[in-house]
């Protein structure tokens, strides 16, 4: 308690949510000049932890302490004001201004009435010396050239102005190459120097080994171990993660697939993904993981025909097509469900079976006039298929719990019968219990014949569900883990974190 | 790499200051196509057109770069310009009318002109406050807003044409200094136009409260989280639009020495024009970008392409015609240019040079 070197103490914190408590009792410290990596798994808790930290969940329980002083954070700026400073993954970018305003806003120099240009330019670049840009960005440039990686130091910089004593950043290397994470670490190091405490969230074990001098483990809201790097060694840091809940292999047992449904072959889209080539069964149910920024969305876009693919072949049914657009692929048989659900999927508005029907609108229509009648008997059997609640398809999507949300967006692709069927994060913010219903709907499917890419980066879900896992770093292919080895979880995220060894084929 | 950075850079230069080029080549094309066109004869009136817009496009802009659509100035011109009249004739006649002599005349007229800006500014005000606080889309709010104006002018016209009782301001705001070919453009009107044009340019680019706009406009998550009041700035942005939208209108209706209250309902609305002005002047639909003397210059333009039409013998329909198909180009434009963007949003830096080993290899395969 009276450690003089402890920045940020909190303890006995936790945070309800409606059904769930994200955060249990959690005691967690960082001290000054350290580099404190927090871990865990997807809706491990990392991320709300933090939040309270910014101010941004009022409704927590629990003490806080910056120093030795006790605070209560109830609004960002507050948290701001007591010295947390936030360097977010989905950066707060003005993309119009130039990097300046950016970095200055609401605090640009004044002489008399007008801006100092000057002191802004001079401010400015002395910031940015802090990340190492002052010789290479401009810092009269618009934004929206500045290239990601740069717009993160930039993100970092600015946060760095306000001094803070405690500085969080959530998987900044995401969007990163090894040369820039190597040149942010030497940043982080710096920084860490000045005598601030720093949290970095990550799910890259490498990374974490390199920069971090202590880890804690979170898992389901609560705090696993908190360890000193130097004592931990990699194996033990997934098992803290991963824990021993062996979920059952929900398939019955592993078939050898013979017919080839989906063949892809150098699948490239300039930027994003390069040259994945992979073969997708009748009946088979192929994971794919990856970590933030490794391609694993864009592979389910450019295959729908969501984003424009460079180069490749794809070979459906027997059939090669052309990706041209999603209604194409739809009509081909491949089906695509989004990850957001919110944005991306449904029509909150609408009611749940002008949702399901969306997809076949054309399908269902005549002479250019639309018989949603048509569509009644398939509304019925998908509801009892997938146990929807409540089971009346007239409601507004909008009533729906997050999980029976989910389970009508994918009624909503189902209802296309696609011979195959791509799923991004299926399960994810959804209730323990319509998760179990859409992993056994998703087994039972597959069961059927239709064959299932599953891109997801909640571990248990792939190794409970997947025949293969191919795994996508920095967006490559790079191996491939089968059932008939034997995987699980510490191995999937060993491989997902470049681990060769644990590769059944290696590519 | 660094040379497609410069070539790009430069584009976009050539594209920030678009407006001056669109202008030249408008001037170009009309001088060689429309005889006469240069004359000072027809540049003089063509230019005291355009004043109506730039005023009213000033607070216009103001608005789009904070990120909203002020459509209101349609009627606030008109209540600015009944107010201003009805409200001289009244206090022209409490003050004694013509036996009072000239004191009562700039009393009236004082009281009249701050009387019809206030008004202008209430109706700005109360589209900030719904805007800001009660976040309905400006759409909405200011096409109400519009309506709601137009009767009040009907009402408080009664329908009629106001004019001022007294012909003095309209003989001195009208009256070019000097009677030389082109200086002739210079009235007072013009003068005021000019300078409350520099007054906004100047607040727009050179003080704190412009580049605060600049950053509510373009990611107000962001402006929020630097410590800048939103709601506040886009307020202010409308109080401005409503305060310029009725300034235009009076200084028109006293150049007139009349009131229409209807003005813009037939022929080139005044609405239309100023938007078209707006875009085309390279303002951001969606905020955070925009330049009021940008749009000055569109209007100039819009004004010379309509002016040059007619030179060339074509009617108001082809005016209509070129003023939309101009818009249309720039919106598309503008579109095109955002979608570009969206797709290179979460590329990968370093799968670039991969990438462009593989474009090449490809391209020497085929």
């Amino acid at each position: 308690m009276s450690d003089p070197t402890v920045a940020l103490s909190m303890k006995k914190v936790s945070k309800k949510f409606p059904g769930t408590l994200a955060i249990n009792n959690v005691d967690f410290d960082v001290r000054a000049g350290e580099v404190h990596a927090l871990m865990g798994e997807n809706g491990a808790g990392k991320s709300t932890l933090m939040k309270i930290l910014a101010g941004s969940y009022p409704d927590y329980s629990g003490d806080i302490f910056i120093g030795s002083q006790p605070v209560r954070l109830a609004n960002p700026s507050q948290a701001k004001a007591v010295g947390v400073g936030m360097v977010y993954q989905e950066l707060s970018i003005a993309y119009n201004r130039t990097v300046m305003e950016n970095m200055f806003a609401g605090k640009i120099p004044k002489k008399g009435l007008f801006i100092d240009w000057e002191e802004l330019k001079r401010k400015t670049l002395a910031s940015l010396k802090r990340v190492g840009l002052h010789e290479k960005i401009n810092p009269e440039a618009l934004m929206k050239d500045i290239s990601q990686h740069e717009s993160q130091l930039i993100e970092m910089a600015k946060v760095l102005n306000d001094r803070p004593c405690i500085m969080v950043m959530d998987e900044p290397t995401s969007a990163l190459s090894s040369e820039e994470v190597q040149m942010l670490f030497k940043i982080i190091r710096e920084i860490k120097k000045q005598g601030v405490a720093i949290v970095y969230i990550s799910h890259h074990l490498p990374e974490v080994f390199e920069v971090a001098d202590r880890v804690t483990v979170l898992r389901d809201g609560k705090k696993i171990e908190t360890r000193e790097m130097e004592d931990v060694t990699k194996e033990e840091l997934v098992e803290m993660m991963v824990g021993r809940k062996v979920e059952d292999y929900l398939k019955e047992k592993s078939h050898s697939f013979a017919e080839p449904v989906l063949e892809v072959r150098d699948l490239t889209r300039y930027g994003f993904i390069h040259n994945i080539s992979f073969t997708l069964h009748r009946g088979e149910i192929l994971g794919v993981m990856g970590l933030a920024g490794s391609g694993r969305t864009e592979l389910g876009r450019c295959l729908a025909g969501a984003d424009p693919v460079d180069y490749g072949r794809v070979v459906l049914g027997g059939e090669e097509v052309t990706i041209r657009s999603m209604s194409r692929m739809l009509d081909k048989g491949l089906a695509y469900l989004s990850e957001n659900r919110k944005t991306e999927g449904l029509a909150l508005r609408l009611s749940n079976r002008e949702n399901i029907l969306s997809s076949i609108i054309g399908r269902l229509s005549s002479r250019g006039f639309y018989h949603p009648g048509k569509g009644g008997g398939l509304i019925k059997e998908l509801y009892e298929k997938l146990i929807i609640y409540p089971p009346d398809p007239s409601v507004g999507t909008s009533n729906l719990s997050g999980g029976n949300q989910q389970k009508i967006l994918l009624a909503k692709w189902l209802s296309t019968k696609p011979k195959v069927l791509i799923l991004d994060e299926p399960t994810r913010g959804v209730d323990v219990g319509a998760k179990k219903h859409i992993h056994e709907t998703i087994v039972k499917l597959a069961g059927e014949g239709m064959s299932v890419l599953l891109l997801s980066s909640d571990l248990p879900e792939l190794v409970s569900l997947s025949d293969r896992i191919a795994v996508l770093k920095q967006g490559h292919m790079i191996g491939e883990l089968t059932h008939g080895d034997g995987f699980d979880e510490n191995k999937v995220l060993l491989a997902a974190n470049g681990e060769r060894s644990v590769f059944s084929v290696e590519y | 790499m660094l040379k497609t950075r410069d070539n790009s850079e430069l584009i976009n230069r050539i594209n920030h200051n678009r407006i001056y080029f669109f202008l030249a080549l408008v001037v170009i094309i009309m001088t060689l196509g429309a005889p006469g066109f240069l004359r000072s004869g027809n540049i003089a009136p063509m230019m005291k057109t355009a004043l109506l817009p730039i005023m009213v496009g000033i607070g216009f802009t103001f608005a789009m770069i904070a990120g909203n659509f002020d459509l209101s100035v349609g009627a606030v011109i008109n209540v600015g310009a009944a107010i201003v009249m009805g409200e001289f004739n009244r206090f022209y006649a409490l003050f004694g009318g013509e036996s009072a002599g000239d004191g009562a005349v700039i009393a009236a007229w004082i009281i009249a002109f701050v009387l019809a800006l206030a008004a202008g500014s209430l109706v700005g005000l109360a589209n900030g406050l719904v805007v800001a606080k009660g976040k309905v889309h400006s759409f909405i709010v200011t096409i109400g807003m519009l309506t709601a104006m137009s009767g009040f002018v009907y009402t408080y016209s009664k329908g009629n044409t106001i004019s001022a009782n007294s012909y003095m301001l309209v003989d001195v705001i009208e009256k070019p200094f000097l009677r030389v070919p082109y200086l002739e453009i210079i009235t007072w009107r013009f003068l005021i136009v000019s300078l409350i044009l520099a007054f906004f340019e100047i607040l727009l680019t050179k003080t704190r409260w412009g580049r605060d706009l600049f950053m509510v406009g373009s990611n107000r998550e962001a402006a929020w989280q630097a410590g800048i009041d939103t709601d506040r700035k886009v307020i202010e942005s409308f109080v401005i639009s409503g305060f310029t939208a009725a300034l235009g209108g009076i200084l028109f209706a006293v150049s007139m020495n009349a009131a229409v209250p209807n003005y813009g309902e037939r022929g080139i609305n005044p609405l239309m024009l100023v938007l078209a002005s707006t875009i085309i002047g390279g303002t951001v639909m969606t905020g955070g970008h925009g330049s009021v003397l940008k749009t000055a210059v569109a209007v100039i333009t819009i004004q010379a392409i309509f002016n040059g039409l007619i030179g060339m013998g074509l009617g108001f329909d082809s005016q209509v015609l070129a003023a939309g198909m101009l818009l249309g180009v720039v919106v598309l434009g503008e579109a095109y240019a955002l979608y570009r963007q969206s797709l290179k949003r979460g590329e990968r830096p370093s799968l670039m040079k991969e990438a462009a080993e593989l474009k090449a290899a490809r391209s020497s395969n085929r």
